[in-house]
Protein backbone atom coordinates (compact mmCIF):
# COMPACT_ATOMS: atom_id res chain seq x y z
CA UNK A 1 0.00 0.00 0.00
CA UNK A 2 2.94 2.28 0.79
CA UNK A 3 4.48 1.18 -1.96
CA UNK A 4 1.24 2.15 -3.92
CA UNK A 5 1.24 5.66 -3.15
CA UNK A 6 5.10 6.42 -3.17
CA UNK A 7 4.78 5.31 -6.89
CA UNK A 8 1.48 7.64 -7.55
CA UNK A 9 3.00 10.43 -5.58
CA UNK A 10 6.48 10.68 -7.64
CA UNK A 11 4.81 9.70 -11.05
CA UNK A 12 2.87 12.73 -10.83
CA UNK A 13 6.19 14.63 -10.54
CA UNK A 14 8.12 15.36 -14.08
CA UNK A 15 12.03 15.66 -13.27
CA UNK A 16 14.15 17.11 -15.90
CA UNK A 17 17.79 17.89 -16.52
CA UNK A 18 18.76 21.06 -18.06
CA UNK A 19 19.17 19.93 -21.31
CA UNK A 20 15.19 18.43 -21.42
CA UNK A 21 14.21 21.89 -20.32
CA UNK A 22 16.47 23.11 -22.75
CA UNK A 23 15.57 21.38 -25.81
CA UNK A 24 11.52 21.31 -24.41
CA UNK A 25 12.59 25.49 -24.32
CA UNK A 26 13.90 25.55 -27.76
CA UNK A 27 10.94 23.15 -29.11
CA UNK A 28 8.14 25.52 -27.89
CA UNK A 29 10.12 28.87 -28.91
CA UNK A 30 9.91 27.58 -32.24
CA UNK A 31 6.29 26.61 -32.29
CA UNK A 32 5.99 30.51 -30.99
CA UNK A 33 7.78 31.74 -33.81
CA UNK A 34 5.67 29.52 -36.67
CA UNK A 35 2.11 30.60 -35.29
CA UNK A 36 3.49 34.05 -34.54
CA UNK A 37 4.34 34.04 -38.35
CA UNK A 38 1.13 32.48 -39.54
CA UNK A 39 -0.80 34.95 -37.26
CA UNK A 40 1.11 38.06 -38.73
CA UNK A 41 -0.08 37.02 -42.41
CA UNK A 42 -3.75 36.35 -40.90
CA UNK A 43 -3.83 40.01 -39.62
CA UNK A 44 -1.82 41.21 -43.07
CA UNK A 45 -4.49 39.76 -45.07
CA UNK A 46 -7.40 41.71 -42.89
CA UNK A 47 -8.44 38.93 -41.16
CA UNK A 48 -9.37 38.95 -37.13
CA UNK A 49 -6.93 37.75 -35.06
CA UNK A 50 -8.35 38.61 -31.68
CA UNK A 51 -8.74 35.12 -30.59
CA UNK A 52 -5.27 34.23 -31.97
CA UNK A 53 -3.25 36.78 -30.14
CA UNK A 54 -5.60 35.59 -27.18
CA UNK A 55 -3.81 32.04 -27.14
CA UNK A 56 -0.45 33.50 -28.22
CA UNK A 57 -0.13 35.29 -25.30
CA UNK A 58 -0.98 32.49 -23.10
CA UNK A 59 1.49 30.34 -24.87
CA UNK A 60 4.44 32.74 -24.23
CA UNK A 61 3.32 33.29 -20.64
CA UNK A 62 3.75 29.96 -20.42
CA UNK A 63 7.59 29.92 -22.14
CA UNK A 64 8.30 33.45 -20.42
CA UNK A 65 7.49 31.41 -16.61
CA UNK A 66 9.53 28.50 -18.58
CA UNK A 67 12.77 31.06 -19.28
CA UNK A 68 11.89 32.29 -15.70
CA UNK A 69 11.94 28.93 -14.10
CA UNK A 70 14.88 27.89 -16.03
CA UNK A 71 16.90 30.87 -15.03
CA UNK A 72 16.73 30.48 -11.77
CA UNK A 73 17.68 26.52 -11.74
CA UNK A 74 14.24 24.83 -11.77
CA UNK A 75 14.51 22.20 -14.36
CA UNK A 76 11.18 20.45 -13.85
CA UNK A 77 9.16 23.69 -13.80
CA UNK A 78 10.69 25.07 -17.28
CA UNK A 79 10.39 21.28 -18.25
CA UNK A 80 6.90 21.69 -17.29
CA UNK A 81 5.98 25.22 -18.32
CA UNK A 82 7.62 24.67 -21.84
CA UNK A 83 5.01 21.32 -22.92
CA UNK A 84 2.32 23.51 -21.43
CA UNK A 85 3.26 26.58 -23.63
CA UNK A 86 3.83 24.19 -26.68
CA UNK A 87 0.55 22.10 -26.23
CA UNK A 88 -1.57 25.62 -26.07
CA UNK A 89 -0.60 26.20 -29.31
CA UNK A 90 -1.33 22.93 -31.14
CA UNK A 91 -4.36 23.45 -33.80
CA UNK A 92 -3.32 27.58 -33.88
CA UNK A 93 -1.46 27.51 -37.67
CA UNK A 94 -4.07 25.90 -39.46
CA UNK A 95 -6.86 27.85 -37.39
CA UNK A 96 -4.83 31.12 -38.63
CA UNK A 97 -4.66 29.74 -42.25
CA UNK A 98 -8.61 29.41 -42.64
CA UNK A 99 -9.22 33.00 -41.26
CA UNK A 100 -6.12 34.02 -43.75
CA UNK A 101 -8.26 31.88 -46.58
CA UNK A 102 -11.79 33.79 -45.43
CA UNK A 103 -9.93 37.02 -45.40
CA UNK A 104 -8.69 36.74 -48.92
CA UNK A 105 -12.04 35.56 -50.05
CA UNK A 106 -13.26 38.73 -48.30
CA UNK A 107 -10.61 41.06 -50.30
CA UNK A 108 -11.37 39.37 -53.56
CA UNK A 109 -15.27 40.17 -53.66
CA UNK A 110 -14.55 43.68 -51.93
CA UNK A 111 -12.00 44.24 -55.22
CA UNK A 112 -14.88 42.69 -57.36
CA UNK A 113 -17.44 45.47 -55.71
CA UNK A 114 -14.92 47.99 -56.47
CA UNK A 115 -14.66 47.58 -59.94
CA UNK A 116 -17.81 47.21 -60.36
CA UNK A 117 -18.72 50.30 -58.70
CA UNK A 118 -15.95 52.24 -60.94
CA UNK A 119 -17.94 50.94 -64.14
CA UNK A 120 -21.54 50.99 -62.86
CA UNK A 121 -20.49 54.88 -62.30
CA UNK A 122 -18.67 55.42 -66.06
CA UNK A 123 -21.73 53.97 -67.12
CA UNK A 124 -24.05 56.69 -65.24
CA UNK A 125 -21.83 59.09 -66.57
CA UNK A 126 -21.85 57.99 -70.25
CA UNK A 127 -25.60 57.82 -70.08
CA UNK A 128 -25.88 61.70 -68.06
CA UNK A 129 -23.43 62.87 -70.68
CA UNK A 130 -25.30 61.68 -73.73
CA UNK A 131 -28.90 63.06 -72.26
CA UNK A 132 -27.45 66.16 -71.96
CA UNK A 133 -25.84 66.78 -75.60
CA UNK A 134 -29.58 65.23 -76.94
CA UNK A 135 -31.37 67.80 -74.94
CA UNK A 136 -28.54 70.13 -75.95
CA UNK A 137 -29.34 69.15 -79.73
CA UNK A 138 -33.02 69.50 -79.31
CA UNK A 139 -32.33 73.21 -77.79
CA UNK A 140 -30.76 74.44 -80.92
CA UNK A 141 -33.39 72.93 -83.53
CA UNK A 142 -36.09 74.57 -81.19
CA UNK B 1 -35.27 78.01 -70.57
CA UNK B 2 -37.28 74.59 -69.72
CA UNK B 3 -34.32 72.96 -71.72
CA UNK B 4 -31.66 74.78 -70.35
CA UNK B 5 -32.72 73.53 -66.62
CA UNK B 6 -33.28 69.66 -67.68
CA UNK B 7 -29.83 70.12 -68.59
CA UNK B 8 -28.89 71.24 -65.42
CA UNK B 9 -30.34 69.14 -63.67
CA UNK B 10 -29.48 66.01 -65.32
CA UNK B 11 -25.87 67.10 -65.02
CA UNK B 12 -26.78 67.13 -61.02
CA UNK B 13 -28.25 64.07 -60.90
CA UNK B 14 -25.59 62.25 -63.15
CA UNK B 15 -22.79 63.81 -61.07
CA UNK B 16 -24.23 62.58 -57.85
CA UNK B 17 -25.60 59.49 -58.98
CA UNK B 18 -21.56 58.41 -60.35
CA UNK B 19 -20.49 59.97 -57.17
CA UNK B 20 -22.69 57.38 -55.54
CA UNK B 21 -22.13 54.00 -57.39
CA UNK B 22 -18.20 54.78 -57.48
CA UNK B 23 -18.19 55.29 -53.47
CA UNK B 24 -16.99 51.85 -53.00
CA UNK B 25 -13.79 52.46 -54.73
CA UNK B 26 -13.37 56.44 -53.86
CA UNK B 27 -13.09 54.74 -50.29
CA UNK B 28 -10.62 52.52 -50.99
CA UNK B 29 -8.37 55.22 -52.44
CA UNK B 30 -8.86 58.23 -50.01
CA UNK B 31 -9.04 56.20 -46.81
CA UNK B 32 -4.42 55.81 -46.32
CA UNK B 33 -4.15 53.85 -42.88
CA UNK B 34 -2.35 56.75 -40.69
CA UNK B 35 0.20 54.42 -38.95
CA UNK B 36 3.30 56.20 -37.01
CA UNK B 37 5.56 53.00 -37.36
CA UNK B 38 6.81 52.49 -33.78
CA UNK B 39 6.40 50.56 -30.84
CA UNK B 40 5.64 52.62 -27.11
CA UNK B 41 7.23 51.32 -24.03
CA UNK B 42 6.20 52.82 -20.36
CA UNK B 43 6.18 51.30 -17.04
CA UNK B 44 3.80 52.01 -14.20
CA UNK B 45 3.54 51.49 -10.52
CA UNK B 46 1.73 49.53 -8.12
CA UNK B 47 -1.29 52.15 -8.72
CA UNK B 48 -1.26 51.76 -12.76
CA UNK B 49 0.12 55.27 -12.50
CA UNK B 50 3.70 57.03 -12.13
CA UNK B 51 3.83 56.82 -8.81
CA UNK B 52 7.20 54.00 -8.87
CA UNK B 53 8.73 52.73 -5.82
CA UNK B 54 11.80 54.90 -4.54
CA UNK B 55 13.34 52.52 -2.04
CA UNK B 56 14.21 48.59 -2.69
CA UNK B 57 13.40 47.16 0.80
CA UNK B 58 14.85 43.59 1.19
CA UNK B 59 11.85 41.11 0.65
CA UNK B 60 9.03 44.17 -0.43
CA UNK B 61 7.47 43.15 -3.06
CA UNK B 62 6.96 45.47 -5.76
CA UNK B 63 4.59 45.13 -8.19
CA UNK B 64 5.04 46.87 -11.86
CA UNK B 65 3.24 47.26 -15.42
CA UNK B 66 4.68 47.25 -18.25
CA UNK B 67 2.71 48.76 -21.05
CA UNK B 68 3.75 47.96 -25.05
CA UNK B 69 1.84 49.92 -27.87
CA UNK B 70 1.89 48.24 -31.56
CA UNK B 71 1.99 50.79 -33.66
CA UNK B 72 4.19 49.00 -36.70
CA UNK B 73 1.61 48.61 -39.25
CA UNK B 74 1.57 45.15 -38.43
CA UNK B 75 1.65 42.13 -35.93
CA UNK B 76 4.86 41.85 -33.77
CA UNK B 77 6.72 39.23 -31.36
CA UNK B 78 8.06 40.75 -28.32
CA UNK B 79 10.50 40.08 -25.53
CA UNK B 80 11.05 42.03 -22.39
CA UNK B 81 15.14 41.44 -21.11
CA UNK B 82 14.62 42.37 -17.62
CA UNK B 83 18.47 43.19 -16.20
CA UNK B 84 20.07 45.09 -13.09
CA UNK B 85 23.09 47.07 -12.59
CA UNK B 86 24.78 48.36 -10.38
CA UNK B 87 26.12 52.76 -10.72
CA UNK B 88 29.18 52.09 -13.18
CA UNK B 89 28.03 48.87 -15.10
CA UNK B 90 27.16 49.10 -18.87
CA UNK B 91 23.40 51.25 -18.72
CA UNK B 92 21.34 50.85 -22.43
CA UNK B 93 22.35 53.85 -24.11
CA UNK B 94 19.60 56.53 -25.94
CA UNK B 95 22.06 57.92 -28.36
CA UNK B 96 23.84 55.21 -29.62
CA UNK B 97 20.58 53.36 -29.07
CA UNK B 98 22.04 50.52 -28.06
CA UNK B 99 21.57 47.98 -25.59
CA UNK B 100 23.36 47.31 -22.21
CA UNK B 101 25.53 44.06 -22.34
CA UNK B 102 25.08 42.81 -18.98
CA UNK B 103 23.12 39.53 -19.11
CA UNK B 104 19.41 39.52 -19.35
CA UNK B 105 18.54 38.27 -15.75
CA UNK B 106 15.07 36.69 -17.48
CA UNK B 107 12.98 37.16 -20.21
CA UNK B 108 9.20 37.81 -20.53
CA UNK B 109 7.78 36.81 -24.07
CA UNK B 110 4.61 38.01 -25.86
CA UNK B 111 2.66 38.78 -28.95
CA UNK B 112 0.91 42.06 -29.73
CA UNK B 113 -1.50 42.68 -32.77
CA UNK B 114 -1.54 46.11 -34.88
CA UNK B 115 -2.35 48.90 -33.23
CA UNK B 116 -3.51 46.99 -29.76
CA UNK B 117 -1.72 47.37 -26.60
CA UNK B 118 -0.63 45.28 -24.02
CA UNK B 119 -0.08 45.46 -20.57
CA UNK B 120 2.50 43.03 -18.39
CA UNK B 121 1.86 42.91 -15.09
CA UNK B 122 5.27 42.29 -12.90
CA UNK B 123 6.23 41.67 -9.24
CA UNK B 124 10.01 42.12 -8.43
CA UNK B 125 10.90 42.13 -4.90
CA UNK B 126 14.93 41.89 -4.04
CA UNK B 127 17.54 40.31 -1.76
CA UNK B 128 20.67 41.92 -0.70
CA UNK B 129 23.65 41.90 2.15
CA UNK B 130 25.70 43.96 3.54
CA UNK B 131 29.31 43.08 4.40
CA UNK B 132 28.95 41.81 8.01
CA UNK B 133 32.33 42.07 9.09
CA UNK B 134 33.21 45.40 8.14
CA UNK B 135 32.61 48.63 10.19
CA UNK B 136 32.34 50.88 8.05
CA UNK B 137 29.94 49.59 6.08
CA UNK B 138 30.34 51.52 2.22
CA UNK B 139 29.32 47.63 -0.06
CA UNK B 140 26.41 46.07 -0.47
CA UNK B 141 26.08 42.65 -2.08
CA UNK B 142 23.24 41.69 -4.34
CA UNK B 143 22.10 38.25 -3.82
CA UNK B 144 18.88 37.25 -5.80
CA UNK B 145 16.59 39.41 -7.54
CA UNK B 146 12.87 37.46 -7.19
CA UNK B 147 11.07 38.24 -10.91
CA UNK B 148 7.34 36.78 -10.60
CA UNK B 149 8.19 34.29 -7.97
CA UNK B 150 11.48 32.86 -9.85
CA UNK B 151 14.76 33.89 -7.88
CA UNK B 152 17.13 34.93 -10.45
CA UNK B 153 20.83 35.12 -9.42
CA UNK B 154 22.41 38.59 -9.03
CA UNK B 155 25.58 37.16 -6.91
CA UNK B 156 28.27 39.03 -8.93
CA UNK B 157 26.70 42.71 -8.52
CA UNK B 158 27.92 44.67 -6.16
CA UNK B 159 26.88 48.21 -5.04
CA UNK B 160 28.93 50.72 -3.45
CA UNK B 161 27.87 53.53 -1.04
CA UNK B 162 26.87 56.94 -3.49
CA UNK B 163 27.79 59.85 -1.07
CA UNK B 164 26.21 62.28 -3.50
CA UNK B 165 22.93 60.69 -2.97
CA UNK B 166 23.13 58.93 0.42
CA UNK B 167 21.92 55.73 -0.55
CA UNK B 168 23.37 52.39 -2.30
CA UNK B 169 21.47 52.68 -6.00
CA UNK B 170 21.08 50.00 -8.18
CA UNK B 171 18.95 50.23 -11.35
CA UNK B 172 16.66 48.47 -13.02
CA UNK B 173 15.64 48.44 -16.53
CA UNK B 174 13.74 46.37 -18.93
CA UNK B 175 14.70 46.41 -22.87
CA UNK B 176 12.29 45.53 -25.59
CA UNK B 177 13.69 43.59 -27.79
CA UNK B 178 11.55 42.64 -31.14
CA UNK B 179 11.55 39.13 -33.36
CA UNK B 180 13.06 39.59 -36.85
CA UNK B 181 11.49 38.14 -39.32
CA UNK B 182 14.12 37.76 -41.52
CA UNK B 183 17.27 37.00 -39.57
CA UNK B 184 14.79 35.42 -37.07
CA UNK B 185 16.25 36.57 -34.33
CA UNK B 186 15.38 38.85 -31.59
CA UNK B 187 17.13 42.34 -32.00
CA UNK B 188 16.62 45.47 -29.92
CA UNK B 189 14.29 47.72 -30.27
CA UNK B 190 15.82 50.76 -29.12
CA UNK B 191 13.71 50.91 -26.20
CA UNK B 192 13.79 50.58 -22.58
CA UNK B 193 12.59 51.51 -19.09
CA UNK B 194 13.95 51.88 -15.87
CA UNK B 195 13.97 52.77 -12.09
CA UNK B 196 16.42 53.73 -9.83
CA UNK B 197 15.86 52.51 -6.32
CA UNK B 198 17.86 52.89 -2.90
CA UNK B 199 19.08 49.28 -1.50
CA UNK B 200 17.61 49.50 2.17
CA UNK B 201 17.38 47.23 5.07
CA UNK B 202 13.33 47.05 6.71
CA UNK B 203 13.55 49.09 9.80
CA UNK B 204 13.22 47.23 13.24
CA UNK B 205 11.00 48.98 15.54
Amino acid sequence: MILFVATALFSSQVFADPNDAKSAIISAQNTLKSCYDATKQAQAAGANVDQLTATLNKASGLLSEAQLAYAANDYSSAYTYAVQSQNELSGLISQATALQQNANNNDTQNLVIVILSIIGSVAVLSVGIAAWFILSRKGRKS
Amino acid sequence: MATQQYKTLILVVTVFLALFTASPAIQRLTIVPQTTHLTELSILGAYHNATYPYNGTIGQNYPLYIDVDNNLGSFAYYQIEVKFRNQTQSAPNSFNQTSSNLPSLGNISFCVANNEALELPINVSFFFYFMPDLKNINQLDMKNVILNGFPLSLSSTTITWDSQRNGFYGNLFFELWIFNDTTNTFQYDQRYVSLWLNMTSPIVS
